[in-house]
């Protein structure tokens, strides 16, 4: 009676040794996999972006010619864009050329021809659109990164995790946190 | 004014329907739960499919269940994360529309129980609710729906019928 008992919990924690670890493994690929498809999420609408900038900066062009410095340096930037491979390159391009662009916006307020422009009112629109895209991508990407993360911090997870490392945050200045938010009082 | 009443909770009273002046759908009615408390629930139409979310007031239970692992959706916001649970199979397209500003602006609301549904945005209150309290929450659905974002809106609004 006893030896049956024996070899039945032997087989129960042989299973469990075998199945915990390979669960928790396909779990980790799974959450690997799952930030690498955010992380191109956010790639497809930067590169959407990049694609944007250099008809603006040729509609602009004509009008604000003063402003070349501006306009250089968000070329420059869209060219830092379309080569940037890491999320860390990506971030730091963002970081400077969110700010170029509202700066680029707020500079067309005193072209009153470049805001009558059918052409650079759409690209502008384009642009806020892309950025809302931008935006709500950094957003899935950094919740499927806090998933991965606490999934490799927390136990028992963190005793299967082996060398898997945190991934990095994308973290820039929010453009869509900045909009002042209106509360209507009556409907 | 119309009332479906069963003998028995749970059911439904006082179910007031309607269209504001941008025609907008909405339903008021009182929800009789078993144990015989009453809420107040409030549903609004949404012009665009909105995924399923659950989004109800973070109770301790809630607090022990995350503790031992129980994965909810988190926003960019810690306050509106100890404020309310969010459950959805969905937390992509969530994040689309729960921005920072939509956060801000339910941040104004005494937590509550919400529902999204595809074509509805549901909100229920308990039963000390006045008609005031509900045109609060009535706002904050559209000040909501006003916040999605134009891109969203081309993606999954719905087309125009009339």
């Amino acid at each position: 009676m006893t030896l049956p008992i024996i070899i039945a919990l032997v087989v129960v924690f042989a299973l469990i040794a075998i199945v915990v670890p390979v669960k928790f493994m396909n779990m980790f690929v799974q959450l690997d996999k799952v930030c690498e498809e955010s992380w191109s999420g956010i790639d497809i609408v930067l590169r959407r972006r990049y694609d944007l900038i250099p008809n603006l900066v040729s509609t602009v062009k004509g009008y604000m010619d003063h402003e070349r410095t501006v306009l250089e340096q968000i070329s420059k930037l869209r060219e830092q864009g379309v080569q940037s491979r890491s999320v860390g390159q990506s971030m730091d391009v963002e970081k400077q050329l969110a700010p170029a662009l509202a700066n680029l916006f707020a500079r067309a307020e005193a072209y009153p021809e470049l805001k009558a422009s059918a052409a650079f009112t759409e690209l502008q629109r384009e642009l806020v659109d892309t950025e809302d895209r931008v935006a709500a991508a950094r957003r899935i990407y950094n919740n499927n990164v806090r998933e991965f993360n606490t999934a490799i911090a927390m136990f028992p997870g963190s005793v299967f995790a082996g060398g898997r490392k945190d991934k990095p945050f994308f973290e820039i200045d929010d453009p869509v946190a900045r909009r002042p938010v209106t509360v209507s009082f009556s409907s | 004014m119309s009332e479906v009443r069963d003998e028995t909770p749970p059911y439904v009273q006082s179910v007031m329907r309607g269209r504001d002046a941008d025609g907008v759908a909405w339903t008021i009615f009182q929800h009789v739960q078993p144990n015989r408390s009453v809420h107040w629930c409030l549903i609004a139409e949404s012009p665009v499919l909105l995924p399923i979310l659950k989004m109800s007031p973070e109770t301790a239970s809630d607090r022990a269940a995350k503790s031992m692992g129980k994965r909810e959706l988190q926003v960019e916001n810690q306050a509106f994360n100890n404020r309310y649970f969010l459950e959805t199979q969905e937390p992509d397209r969530v994040l689309h529309l729960l921005h920072p500003q939509a956060i801000d602006r339910l941040m104004y609301l005494i937590p509550a129980e919400w529902e999204f549904s595809p074509r509805y945005i549901m909100v229920c209150l308990d039963g000390t609710a006045c008609s005031q309290n509900l045109e609060t929450y009535y706002n904050a659905i559209k000040d909501f729906i006003r916040l999605i974002p134009g891109y969203y809106r081309k993606d999954f609004g719905f087309p125009n019928l009339s």
